[in-house]
């Protein structure tokens, strides 16, 4: 017998909302309430059938969820003084917090996410630290500035390769590498940061561009029956996966 | 909806058919009440470093080092040749730091060429395009504060704390918010910034606020309208691929002991040599027909100018407009021909700009 659902807060009254919530409303998302937003926590009753999808082809907006960013040439010693530790490399994603990610855009400016569950406060507690008398570190409003979908499964790499120029097969585009690239002919940032043997990919652009990015990838998903997906999805992957 | 730039914006609010109405309505509603227009798609630009105010004085025609922190400042952007190119408003939020905005249309061009510059220039400054990052509205109208002021704990929103041209930062309704007191439209008004996320949910706070107040959203038509009551000119509209600063009439915007800003060379030697036409606001009689923008302006019939803005002013009860005409008949009083549809000729008046309040009492109080 199925565990009752939470009562799901409505998104539309929420102080912050995603992009796409009117779309995720009406393909039958049940919502989660996460901080002062509401975030996509599953579609339909069977979690079981949803964690498959993920493992096949899956969507996520994760749009509500914390992220932020900074630029300015202090960027790498303020973020090291934060205890978070980049490596030399662009185009690469670093762990960092609880299951949060430091993403290295180019030598001088670094995006952040927060983690898949939204269950870290990285980004509020950078945000609420940066250095703002130095001029040389300057925060940037992601969380604001951009969408967040999260694709996920085996049949990603195939789909992707209908509206993204770059390879991003796991042979040929390793874990955590990035792409600044564009996808469906839509500026947009590709991480691929797998849920363990799950390929997975975060795909982030301008958030004005959120709703047209939504449909392509899912008109581009039909070919390959993906399933659209919510946090709680991914959360029970990186349980079954073993994540923290 | 009506394109602006690579954007579509609502043009007024209801059915086609209402058009006339639902513009009047829309206009009378920010001149007697209150009104909201959502104003997001502006350019904004973070402007950070200790070179900050240094790189605006190169960028614009106006002048930055001192202005105060807490205040905005209009801007005024033109080429190498002097062309004006854009304009918009920059607020000084700190010793280091501007948020500057940008007209609709020119919002990516204007980003693209402060990094362009600024590659040229290295000066010690950050530029941040913002423009999706904020969502923004104008609040504007006599009861705009009335209505505000609930919302806003933990401002004062009172004339002498929070005075015309004061930029501020806050909550509303408990969303951090960029508050911004200008007057485009030539109310007492609030442009109002937040986080894109929280822009839906700040525009149901503030209709849902205002229902006591006969508050109604209007759109880029009414707005169009009030601003061309107050003669204010839009970039791209009352302006071409030509127009310099002193043909608009908008040297005021000049900081001209400044060493250096982009186009000041040109227009010092363009200001030698004089200038071939210049912007006039003009109104007819009452029972005039209407001319169109783009209709032409005639000296002895030949072509001086052409009509820029047009419209049947609610609040003033006749026909009000901006065009370029030959500088000898530029003096207010004087009568200039207008081309209008089939061929048909019309004697406009030269009037005395702003059209509308012109102490500017109403926007300052």
């Amino acid at each position: 017998m199925a565990a009752a659902l939470p009562v799901s807060p409505d998104p539309s009254t929420c102080a912050r909302r995603s992009p796409i919530y009117r779309i995720l409303a009406a393909a039958g998302a049940s919502f989660a309430a996460i901080g002062d937003a509401a975030i996509a926590a599953r579609f339909g009753d069977s979690m079981e059938l949803e964690v498959d999808g993920a493992r096949r082809l899956g969507l996520a907006d994760l749009s509500p969820l914390p992220r932020t960013g900074f630029k300015g040439r202090a960027t790498p010693e303020f973020l090291s003084q934060q205890g978070i530790t980049i490596g030399d490399a662009s185009n690469r994603a670093y762990s960092c917090g609880r299951n949060s990610r430091a993403v290295r855009l180019a030598p001088t400016e670094v995006l952040i996410l927060g983690s898949r569950g939204g269950d870290d406060d990285l980004c509020g507690r950078l945000e609420a630290t940066w250095p703002a008398d130095t001029g040389m570190v300057f925060p940037v409003p992601r969380r604001d500035g951009t969408f967040w979908f999260a694709v996920t499964g085996s049949e990603a790499p195939a789909m992707f390769a209908k509206l993204c120029g770059v390879d991003l097969r796991p042979g040929r585009f390793d874990n955590h590498a990035v792409a600044q690239t564009s996808v469906a002919r839509i500026n947009a940032i590709v991480i691929r940061d797998d849920i363990n043997d799950v390929p997975s990919y975060h795909v982030l652009g301008d958030v004005t561009a959120a709703e047209s990015m939504w449909s392509y990838v899912t008109d581009a998903m039909t070919e390959f029956d993906g399933w659209l997906v919510g946090i709680d999805a991914l959360s029970s992957l990186a349980r079954l996966a073993g994540e923290t | 909806m009506m394109p602006a730039g690579a954007w579509l914006r609502p043009a007024y609010y209801g059915r086609p058919a209402d058009r006339e109405r639902l513009v009047r309505d829309e206009a009378l509603a920010v001149r007697c009440n209150v009104g909201l227009i959502d104003v997001s798609t502006l350019g904004k630009m973070e402007i950070r470093g200790p070179d900050a105010a240094a790189f605006l004085e190169r960028m614009y025609t106006f002048a930055y080092v001192k202005q105060p922190a807490g205040r905005s400042r209009y801007v005024l952007m033109t080429d190498e040749t002097g062309t004006i190119i854009d304009d918009g408003v920059a607020c000084r939020l700190g010793e280091h730091h501007f948020y500057v905005t940008a007209t609709t249309g020119n919002a990516d061009a204007v980003y693209r060429e402060m990094l362009r510059r600024n590659a040229m220039w290295q000066l010690d400054v950050d530029i941040t395009n913002v423009a999706t990052a904020f969502a923004a509205v104008n609040l504007a109208g006599p009861l705009a504060r009335e209505l505000l002021t609930p919302l806003c704990a933990g401002l004062d929103l009172s004339k002498n704390a929070f005075p015309y041209l004061a930029v501020r930062q806050g909550e509303i309704a408990g969303m951090p918010a960029r508050l911004l007191r200008v007057g485009f439209v030539g109310e007492l008004g609030y442009e109002i910034h937040v986080p894109s996320s929280y822009g839906e949910a700040l525009w149901d706070r503030l209709i849902e606020a205002g229902r006591p107040f006969h508050i109604l959203p209007f759109g880029v038509e009414a707005q169009r309208l009030l601003r061309l009551e107050k003669g204010h000119i839009i970039v791209g509209q009352d302006t071409d691929g030509l127009t310099i600063p002193q043909e608009a009439a908008m040297t005021w915007a000049i900081a001209r002991r400044k060493p250096y800003f982009v186009g000041k060379r040109a227009l010092e030697i363009q200001e030698q040599s004089g200038i071939a036409r210049t912007l006039v606001g003009f109104e007819l009689a009452p029972e005039a027909p209407l001319p169109e923008e783009c209709h032409l302006t005639l000296l002895n019939g030949e072509i001086a100018g052409r009509v820029t803005s047009v419209a049947r002013s609610p609040a003033l009860g006749k026909v009000i407009g901006l065009a370029y005409v030959d500088p000898e008949q530029a003096k207010p009083g004087r009568f200039f021909d207008i081309k209008i549809a089939q061929g048909r000729i019309i004697k406009a008046k030269v009037v005395t700009l702003p059209f509308y309040d012109p102490d500017n009492a109403r926007q300052e109080m």
